[in-house]
């Protein structure tokens, strides 16, 4: 795949779902100041799913919360369709999390006190267009497989169903971008598995754009490209 | 996010915590119940009292007084004229004033002292009544003066007749009829201190009829008969003179209307005398009855403010507990409005919970006190006017209710302030 030097970027601009330029994130904790990012650069082009590794302290979390407008960066640009997403304020950005961007976390983060369909509608709540929450969460939960779940609440739910839920909430929106941080950190190998495997088939199948943070190497090889970080900046692409 | 969100949000999270919602609501119900059921005692009370006063006077009504009389200044308005050139109620005045544009009548009364009373009868009853005060007046029947007649009559007394008032007949345990032909004897009270009146015989009247009573008399005789006794006791050789030295104490005076009370009222002044009317008298309470309620809002408005504050302070506490939920909500697309309004939201329920409660709760208590008061106290005080001791007007609830649910509002501003402003990513890594 195409190594990044910044000349090339240019031409290849339009290419890339997610283009990263030169991003440097710092900052303070107490007196010292911490260096989270070192000049990264990467592109993405749509349809791919990549994985980024690497040991923790690696900047790979904090690389993915600024992809996904969690976190802004302290230098550099980050365009994702075309847009300077580092350049946006809060309510832009919520906006692009709302519908670009769907977020899969290690701890699921579910809303305990509410059943899996309500946590799956729970993005729609804040979109501005006018849907059918019920219908559309049901239907996507459907295609998980959790039909029977609906209104279960997590803790009635198994590790392996509680991220099926996640990705769920994560692609209600039908967002462009899912941006998956140690996914089956919290599983065992055959339930982490199938997850990675739907994962896969969501991004054969709807095409979506798939960026997992993990240190796990089984994970990685499922993906179409590794990226390699350490200290901050990315060693292997 | 729309408010019905909102709302259906913050009423689940809520739920989910109840005991402390409820202890937060509830500091916000003892504040709010407090402010309603004061304000209304307080308009019930003023209610009370001003019937009470208007059924001594009506709107109608003034009492002229002898400059320096023994009734309480402030319940009246002074002549215009210097102290010492205070006029004497005589028949010169008494003239004047009932030729007065608008007056109706104008009835001389006055006011016999203390005196010792007794049925002559020892076995109808041997009790004594001492300090016993009435008033020779002539009522005449088409006046209006006397509401209510309990039997036999009251005008046109004779020299020997006397009229009881119901007080006293009830002290008695008689009933209204039996007292009706009774002999009573009306004699000096023993060792009034600094009297310079002379003593005189016992007097006997014929008990011709029992009334209500007619402000603080507890019985009545003929003008007549008051000013011979008066003017005998005085040491004066006449009537007349006793009339032309010492004069009425007061005259009861009736307009034709209403609106030429104020009116009638100058012009005596003018004459020199004090005049009290309704208005006076309700002057003095509408100011009390100004104050008082503005007093008990302040007090409960106290007590809210104290309760917005354990509403900041839970708020804060949810906040800090549901750091990681902001950060989900915040990844998912919520900006931080939606958060703060979430938060708000929440308070302003919180408010909302509280003074609905004492609304209702108050609305109980004020309506069961109520009755209690209508059925154990109204036929003692013998007010048959007013049947309320708590009297309010729906608007009083509406303004309570909005008020709570704005201080709840309110007190939620800083604490959703701050959790719209957390950052998402520190949020989601809370533990």
């Amino acid at each position: 795949m195409n190594s990044l030097i910044s000349d090339d970027t240019n031409k290849h601009s339009n290419e890339f779902v997610i283009e990263v330029k030169n991003l440097y994130k710092t900052y303070k904790l107490g007196t010292e100041t911490i260096t989270a990012l070192n000049g990264v650069s990467l592109g993405i082009v749509p349809g791919e799913m990549v994985a980024i590794t690497g040991p923790s302290g690696s900047g790979k979390s904090t690389l993915m919360h600024i992809i996904g407008g969690l976190d802004r960066p302290t230098s550099g640009d980050v365009l994702v369709l075309g847009k300077n997403i580092s350049r946006l304020n809060q309510r832009q950005l919520a906006q692009y999390r709302n519908t670009t961007i769907g977020f899969v976390f290690q701890s699921f983060y579910l809303q305990p006190t509410l059943s899996a369909i309500d946590n799956v509608k729970l993005p729609l709540v804040f979109t501005k267009k006018n849907v059918d929450r019920t219908a559309v969460a049901k239907d996507v939960l459907g295609k998980l497989g959790l039909l029977d779940r609906l209104k279960n609440k997590p803790s009635e739910l198994s590790g392996g169903q509680r991220q099926r839920v996640a990705i769920a909430r994560a692609i209600v929106n039908n967002p462009k971008v899912i941006l998956a941080d140690e996914p089956t950190g919290n599983l065992d190998s055959k339930t982490g598995k199938g997850v990675i495997e739907l994962l896969r088939n969501l991004n054969k199948t709807e095409g979506v754009t798939i960026i997992i943070v993990t240190h796990d190497m089984s994970v990685a090889e499922l993906c179409d490209r590794t990226i390699k970080m350490r200290d901050g900046q990315i060693i292997n692409d | 996010m729309n408010i019905t969100d909102c709302i259906s949000s913050s009423i689940k999270s809520l739920k989910s915590r109840k005991i402390r919602t409820f202890l937060t609501s509830f500091s916000v119900f003892v504040g709010v119940f407090i402010i309603l059921v004061l304000i209304s005692l307080s308009n019930g009370a003023q209610k009370l009292i001003i019937s009470q006063i208007t059924s001594q006077f009506d709107l109608k009504t003034i009492f002229v007084l002898r400059p320096g009389s023994l009734n309480i200044n402030f319940f009246s308005t002074v002549a215009e004229e210097d102290k010492e050139d205070r006029r004497i109620i005589d028949l010169t005045a008494l003239s004047k004033i009932r030729s007065l544009e608008n007056i109706e009548f104008a009835d001389p009364v006055l006011n016999i002292p203390s005196r010792k009373f007794e049925f002559k009868d020892q076995t109808f009853d041997s009790r004594v009544v001492n300090n016993a005060a009435g008033a020779g007046w002539d009522i005449k029947e088409g006046d209006k003066v006397v509401k209510q007649v309990y039997s036999g009559k009251y005008s046109n007394l004779q020299k020997d007749e006397i009229v009881l008032t119901k007080d006293l007949v009830d002290a008695y345990g008689k009933s209204y009829e039996d007292v009706v032909g009774q002999i009573v004897v009306l004699l000096d009270q023993p060792g009034i201190f600094g009297s310079q009146t002379r003593p005189i015989q016992p007097r006997e009247y014929k008990v011709v009829g029992v009334i209500e009573k007619i402000r603080n008399f507890v019985y009545i005789i003929s003008l007549q008969e008051a000013l011979d006794t008066l003017s005998q006791k005085n040491g004066y050789q006449s009537v007349d003179e006793y009339i032309s030295t010492v004069g009425y104490q007061s005259l009861y005076v009736k307009a034709t209307e209403e609106q030429h009370v104020q009116d009638i009222a100058d012009k005596i002044r003018q004459l020199g005398f004090d005049v009290s009317t309704l208005e006076d008298v309700l002057r003095v309470f509408n100011v009390l009855f100004s104050i008082v309620p503005l007093i008990f809002t302040l007090i409960g408005a106290i007590a809210v403010f104290v309760a917005s504050i354990g509403i900041v302070n839970t708020m804060l506490m949810s906040v800090f507990e549901r750091t990681r939920e902001i950060g989900v909500l915040k990844a998912v697309g919520a900006r931080n409005k939606d958060i703060l309004l979430l938060f708000v939201t929440e308070a302003g329920l919180i408010g909302a919970f509280g003074g609905l409660a004492a609304i209702l709760v108050s609305l109980i208590v004020m309506s069961a006190g109520n009755s209690i008061f209508a059925e154990n106290i109204v036929p003692r005080l013998g007010i048959s006017e007013v049947k309320s001791l708590f009297v309010n007007e729906p608007s009083l609830f509406l303004y309570t209710f909005l008020a709570s649910l704005i201080v709840g509002i309110f007190a939620g501003l800083y604490p959703a302030i701050r959790a719209s402003r957390l950052n998402p990513v520190d949020a989601l890594r809370y533990e």
